[in-house]
């Protein structure tokens, strides 16, 4: 795993200090909450509902046992004994007290974490691939490029305000498991003709108010071009791109105002202006990065184990989970696992302190003390011996995090909504929540088979309703909540925004509502094999809409 | 034409805590119950003003005003997310409570 180097240290401890007397300076008065709140933002504290939430920042997902030890123990000492894993693969702690965030900081720091550039209008949280280094069908691990990102990023000074927030995403596999094309600059790492590895650039994507796919920038750059074609791009979008109306800022409306062919072009000339070698990642930089992501040194295993398949066998609690929530490895005789945190009826993303030690201490005794949050608000222990499946199975179990519905109806995703969020209009967990009693039963959820349900609680679609095959956006309406559905959103690699059905529904009729359009798939798809998106796709929005509002004869 | 007046409170942020504060008689307090009710806006703006001392003074952050309508003289939040906030808490058990609710 990637280890900051000594400056990274020192800046992050030197970066508590001062955050540690702005507070200071706040709580006594010195400074004013105009004057302070841009400082706090910068650390990841924002002030919600109830009170502060501090973001923590997980560069591109990857956490170690310790580090999540840490954050169980954060969880517990100042917070309620639980967190939240969220969409851009970061955790948030919903109830710290002020005067005890730069402590908290400092037991990060003790751990190589902090809350830096997760909030703002910076480069975000590169994100990626929750199975980045383990999957079998993946040109080279990504997370050599975000953690090149992640550096040149941080704290650049042309880049650290700018009109918007800036979310880059990197994959490297055939599957698109990072949802590129919903980024502001989506890296797709290809091979061209000639063999070489190298970029597919897409740019302006982005969800929110006006929810737009990312396009093709560039089918092709060459690797060391990485740094220097980015660079262009941001000063581009930080020159044009509008600052008087937040709405209007992020660079996916740049892109479809002056058009992608003139912002590539643009891009393109001041890319053959700009010094690229002072400026590219020196190559020696980029090889001691990717040294950190050498696989790690797993005992080499043969393709079967005996007792694994007994277990399988004997336990078909166990052999659903693993057809359901298990991956292939590069490695023969190993797996990657999704530990979902959606138990029916859950908060999806929670953890409990104790399930974060659980899924600590799994990792450390089979997973190489590695794991991974994914965007879609669960866990992977990316590297599982099949001989230690069934430890792992029913050490899970044991913590309420056994649920084998990965990618099924009750994956759901949620953003914090009503229930935290100061910015919402309507609440999602619990929507969330009595979806998922409503298809409780596992062998009505295998029946269904993979359905996406993503619900935002405001336009802000933190909870990426746009990309859900079912989407679910709450709004204000006068006071009370209404939900808007949307359908044949897909965020993989051949991305989709949903469309809305039409006129939305009360809370409590939205269980109703989302069994409907499922009866309504059952009945129209053309086999078992044939998805909800697939149905969706063949027959349109018509036959579903008939089902949401046609008057029962 | 001009909105006709609301009854309301004043609410905020406690600055140490995070959690929602009411403006009361003579302090901040937790309880909306307790909040000072503006019946007119020759009330409201005396209480904006109050309110405004206590952001200030740094006891308070984001001083805003909360329609409500009044049971038997007690306010309560008249829109869904006022109503939230002044419960002060989340609509649903979480974190180690939710754990045992759903395993339940
Ligand atoms: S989508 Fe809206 S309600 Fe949900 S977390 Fe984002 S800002 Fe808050």
């Amino acid at each position: 795993m990637y280890r900051y180097d000594e400056f990274d240290a020192r800046f992050v401890k030197a970066r508590v200090a001062e955050f540690r007397d702005q507070v200071e300076r706040r709580l006594t008065g010195s400074l004013t909450e105009d004057e302070f709140k841009p400082l706090r933002l910068m650390n990841g504290l924002y002030l919600q509902l109830h009170a502060y939430m501090l973001r923590v920042a997980i560069p591109y997902g990857t956490i170690s046992s310790r580090q999540m030890r840490m954050l169980a123990e954060i969880a517990e000492r100042w917070d309620r004994g639980y967190g939240h894993f969220t969409t851009r693969q970061n955790i948030q702690f919903n109830w710290p007290k002020l005067r005890d965030v730069p402590d908290i900081l400092d037991a990060l720091a003790s751990v190589e974490m902090h809350a830096i550039q997760t909030s703002g209008n910076c480069i975000r949280n590169t994100t990626s691939d929750p199975l980045a280094g383990v999957a079998p069908d993946e040109i080279e691990d990504p997370r050599v490029t975000c953690e090149v990102i992640r550096q040149w990023s941080s704290l650049h000074p042309e880049f650290t305000f700018l009109g918007r927030k800036f979310k880059i995403a990197v994959s490297a596999a055939e599957e698109d498991r990072a949802a590129v094309a919903t980024h502001d600059i989506g890296l797709y790492i290809v091979r061209n003709d000639a063999g070489e590895v190298g970029y597919r650039v897409l740019v302006g994507g982005g969800q929110g108010r006006t929810p737009m796919l990312a396009r093709e920038l560039r089918a092709f750059l060459p690797k060391a071009d990485l740094l220097p074609y980015l660079e262009a791009a941001l000063r581009i979008y930080n020159l044009h791109g509008r600052r008087d109306n937040k709405f209007k800022a992020r660079i996916k409306i740049l892109v479809h105002e002056l058009g992608i062919e003139e912002y590539r072009r643009q891009v393109e000339a001041e890319f053959a202006r700009i010094d690229r070698d002072a400026i590219a990642a020196p190559a020696e930089e980029v090889s001691r990065i990717a040294a950190y992501f050498a696989p790690p040194d797993l005992p080499v295993r043969p393709a079967e184990d005996a007792a694994f398949e007994r277990a399988l066998k004997t336990d078909p609690a166990f052999a659903a989970w693993v057809a359901q929530n298990t991956h292939d490895h590069r490695a023969q005789g190993y797996r990657a696992v999704t530990v979902s945190l959606k138990p029916v009826g859950g908060v999806p993303g929670d953890a409990t302190a104790e399930q974060m030690r659980v899924l600590a201490d799994l990792a450390e005794r089979h997973s190489a003390s590695e794991l991974r949050v994914t965007h879609e608000q669960n866990i992977v222990l990316p590297h599982v011996a099949l001989a230690g499946l069934y430890k792992v199975f029913r050490g899970l179990a044991g913590a309420g995090l056994d649920a084998p519905n990965r990618g099924l109806v009750t994956d759901i995703i949620a953003c914090p909504g009503l229930d935290y969020c100061a910015l919402a209009t309507a609440r999602s967990i619990p929507v969330a929540q009595a979806i998922s009693r409503r298809f409780a039963d596992p062998r009505r959820q295998a029946e269904i088979g993979p359905l996406s349900i993503k619900i935002s609680g405001c336009i802000n679609a933190c909870g990426h309703h746009h990309v859900g095959h079912i989407g679910i956006l709450g709004i204000d309406k006068a006071g009370v909540e209404s939900y808007q559905i949307t359908l044949g959103g897909h965020a993989g690699a051949d991305a989709s925004l949903g469309e809305r059905t039409g006129p939305g529904f009360a809370y409590e009729e939205v269980p109703g509502v989302i069994e409907r359009l499922v009866e309504r798939y059952l009945e129209l798809r053309s086999s078992r094999r044939e998805t909800f998106l697939q149905t969706y796709r063949r027959v349109g929005m018509e036959p579903f809409r008939e089902a949401l509002y046609e008057p029962a004869l | 034409m001009a909105k006709a007046f609301t009854t309301t409170v004043f609410a905020a942020n406690d600055l140490i805590g995070g959690d929602s504060v009411y403006l009361g008689a003579d302090a901040w307090v937790r309880d909306i119950s307790m909040a000072e009710v503006a019946g007119d806006p020759a009330e409201a703006e005396a209480l904006a003003a109050r309110a405004a001392l206590g952001e200030r003074a740094n006891i308070v952050v984001g001083v805003y005003a909360v329609d409500v309508s009044l049971a038997d003289g007690t306010p309560w939040p008249v829109t869904r997310r006022e109503q939230i906030k002044a419960s002060r808490s989340t609509t649903i058990p979480v974190g180690p409570a939710a754990r045992l609710d759903v395993a339940a």
